[in-house]
């Protein structure tokens, strides 16, 4: 909704803060908090002391002043004292002393990735800014992204254990090719795993058969969140509460994690979506130990800290949002949605570890949509489309949707097959019908539609049935170009009333 | 001041107001924030604060809570938790949305906490004087056909004078949604006060 101009009721808003002030009047709890907030009562007899000193006329220097005066001592020191070699050599050991963290982070990734497995991320900065959801949902950019440093990159190393990532991490930005001379600042997230940690951590058969029984728990989740928190049109789109159409995906983040008490193995939902009229994604992680990672520190070469300050300068293009994810509730028998997995489909491409642009589109024009940036999430990607959807009304007789890779310009198509989940009708299709006569059946899209008359007699009309081999609803779709219509039929219903026209 | 300058008329006129207007808005937002991080060790600036927010801080956590006694105790824990904030940006951040969004938080923390006393209640605390039960009850029945967002949604725009955007960051969703849940509640709102009449 582009619209600003929301048309208020400015009597009721007038009454309901009104009354809301009446209310809140009577509210007076500043002794309370003041209590709470500044506990001792040494303030007074700070007061009394300070009283005291006044009257005896003492002068009582503050701790303000005595800085002050510190301060300017050294200052004057600096000015008198020759620039002498060893005055240059003690300014260079006050220098040495800032650089020496930023050294030492850069230092340990130089061992790090020569002892231990990392996996090694190298990209724009502005692009790790903007998408650092999709490399991580976990935790974001630890450099200032605000400024024009368009040549600026970032090389992000993440630890991994048989091919999962931790949370140790590191990462540098630098210009042009990365050598020390060019490192702008390095950030660490202070973690590190002992042989110990990891030794712990349960890669056996059995852990991994129950590690898969709880991937397959948490994709259920995953697309309970999505039936919870969206809808779907009657365009066959999917849409927000507020009806905005949108595109909704979801991965699985298989990390492991290690805090001050526990090393454990996470599978983080994450569901994200982008709405159609705008380019900022929202998003939303889901999971028992869903930990965000602190970047303990980020310095530039001189030791000052390059952390972002604020949201202004992260540039990130994902906006947090807090989805509905209630666990205890059961999941709901009739579904909205169903889904395809783009890395899954039999066209896709093989995935790499870089972010991928989709470019999806039911026509010519395709909206952007961004991947997540390792394979495995890749490989764990949903996106969710209506069980009511296009490809069901589509008069092609093989609609598809069509996917471009930016990135690369590879495309490749979903099809009718690719699309999953227990709501999805799948269609196949009927040859067109040659003989008989349109006596027997008025062709009125508004009208029902019986298809216990059969489709054989009828001339000129492309139909498409539901798959006849499974169970449940079918769907009768018949079009003759400018007319068009579909029929719902139920197990044991032969006849049902049409439930809509086509578009 | 401001209207003064209205007076004025003419198009040079104009533009000098929409200058003014705005610097006097920066003015009071980064006012707010240098009382926000002032706080933490200063009462006065905490009584400032507690001063121009304790309404809307209140009608926050009223909307979440609907209890009169629970929300006596948001504002008070608000603004104890205000004191002890470590990382806020006087000269970016958004005061007021940071005080709502920490009310918000205490709110539904609070409501999560004492849900299953408050459901067990018969009768909800609408406070102890006449008038403050008169007034709970009109805004209890009044909000009470709206969902939770809704009524959240209603109460920061119409009682903590927030902006939609300003909504959105506080609610943590999309503005569109933030305009659409308003609208919905204010039509929900006029079908009751037709019921009513």
């Amino acid at each position: 909704m582009k619209n600003d101009d929301i048309r208020i009721d400015p009597e009721f808003e007038k009454e309901l803060r009104n009354k809301m002030n009446s209310l809140s009047a009577g509210v007076n709890c500043f002794d309370k908090i003041t209590a709470q907030a500044f506990p001792e009562s040494e303030t007074d007899y700070e007061m009394v002391v300070s009283d005291v000193e006044n009257v005896s006329g003492r002068f009582r220097v503050t701790p303000v002043m005595k800085i002050v005066a510190a301060a300017a001592a050294v200052v004057a020191c600096l000015a008198v004292i020759p620039r002498t070699s060893a005055f240059q050599s003690f300014l260079a050991n006050v220098n040495e002393n800032n650089n020496s963290e930023f050294r030492s982070i850069i230092r340990e990734i130089e061992d790090e990735t020569e002892i231990n497995t990392y996996k090694v991320y190298d990209m724009a900065l502005s692009d790790y800014a903007k998408y650092n959801i999709m490399y991580n949902p976990l935790c974001k950019c630890p450099f200032r992204a605000g400024n024009d440093d368009t040549d600026a990159r970032v090389r992000l190393f993440v630890r991994t254990y048989n091919d999962v990532p931790t949370n140790q991490m590191y990462a540098v930005e630098y210009t042009g090719e990365y050598k020390n001379t060019n490192f702008i600042a390095a950030a660490e997230t202070d973690v590190r795993f002992t042989k110990e940690d990891l030794e712990a951590l349960d890669f056996s058969d059995e852990g991994i058969t129950a590690f898969s029984i709880a991937e397959q728990m948490t994709n259920i989740e995953l697309d309970n969140i999505i039936e919870k928190n969206f809808y779907a049109d009657r365009y066959g789109e999917v849409t927000g509460e507020n009806g905005t159409q949108l595109t909704a995906a979801s991965y699985i983040y298989d990390s492991i994690y290690k805090d001050a008490d526990h090393v454990n193995r996470n599978l983080s939902k994450v569901v994200y979506f982008k709405n159609f009229d705008e380019t900022e994604y929202y998003y939303d992680v889901k999971g028992e130990n869903a930990h965000e990672i602190d970047w303990k520190r980020s310095l530039y070469t001189d030791g000052t800290s390059a952390m972002p300050t604020d949201e202004d300068e992260d540039g990130s293009m994902f906006i947090k949002i807090s989805l509905d994810d209630d666990a205890d509730a059961e999941s709901s028998e009739e579904t909205k949605f169903g889904y395809y997995e783009p890395y899954n489909s039999y066209e896709s491409v093989a995935a790499d570890d870089v972010l991928n642009t989709f470019q999806i589109g039911y026509s010519a024009e395709g909206r952007d949509f961004v991947t997540p940036v390792s394979v495995k999430c890749k490989n764990s990607m949903k996106i969710y489309i209506p069980n009511f959807n296009f490809m069901i009304y589509s008069s092609q007789w093989d609609p598809t949707i069509n996917i471009t890779i930016a990135e690369t310009g590879i495309s490749f198509k979903i099809h009718d097959s690719d699309l999953k989940g227990s709501g999805i009708m799948h269609t196949h299709h009927d040859t067109a019908l040659e003989n008989g006569s349109d006596t027997k059946f008025d062709f009125n899209p508004t009208l029902s539609f019986d298809p216990s008359l059969g489709f054989d007699n009828f001339e000129g009309f492309k139909i498409k049935v539901s798959d006849d081999s499974v169970s449940g609803p079918k769907v009768y779709f018949f079009s003759d170009g400018d007319l068009s219509g579909y029929q719902l039929v139920n197990d044991g219903d032969e006849k049902e009333s049409a439930d809509e026209t086509a578009p | 001041m401001e209207a003064d300058i209205k007076t004025l008329g003419g198009g040079d006129g104009q533009i000098i107001t929409v200058f003014t207007q705005k610097r006097n808005k920066d003015d009071s937002e980064s006012s707010v924030n240098q009382l926000i991080i002032d706080c933490t060790r200063s009462k006065e600036c905490l009584e400032k604060l507690y001063l121009m927010f304790k309404d809307s801080v209140f009608a926050v956590a009223y909307s979440i809570t609907q209890d009169y006694h629970l929300s006596e105790d948001c504002v008070a824990e608000t603004f104890v938790r205000l004191t002890r904030i470590k990382r806020f940006s006087a000269s970016k951040g958004d005061g007021k949305g940071f005080i709502l969004t920490v009310a918000r938080n205490v709110a539904l923390e609070y409501r999560r906490r004492f849900k299953r006393e408050v459901a067990n209640d018969i009768i909800q605390n609408y406070g102890d004087d006449e008038r403050t039960v008169e007034d709970s009850i009109y805004i209890n029945q009044l909000l009470k056909e709206l969902n939770d967002k809704q009524r959240q949604t209603v109460v920061l725009k119409c009682c903590a004078d927030m902006t939609f955007k300003q909504i959105a960051k506080v609610m943590k969703c999309p503005e569109s949604t933030v305009k659409s849940r308003y609208q919905k509640a204010i039509a929900i709102l006029k079908v009751k006060a037709g019921d009513n009449e």
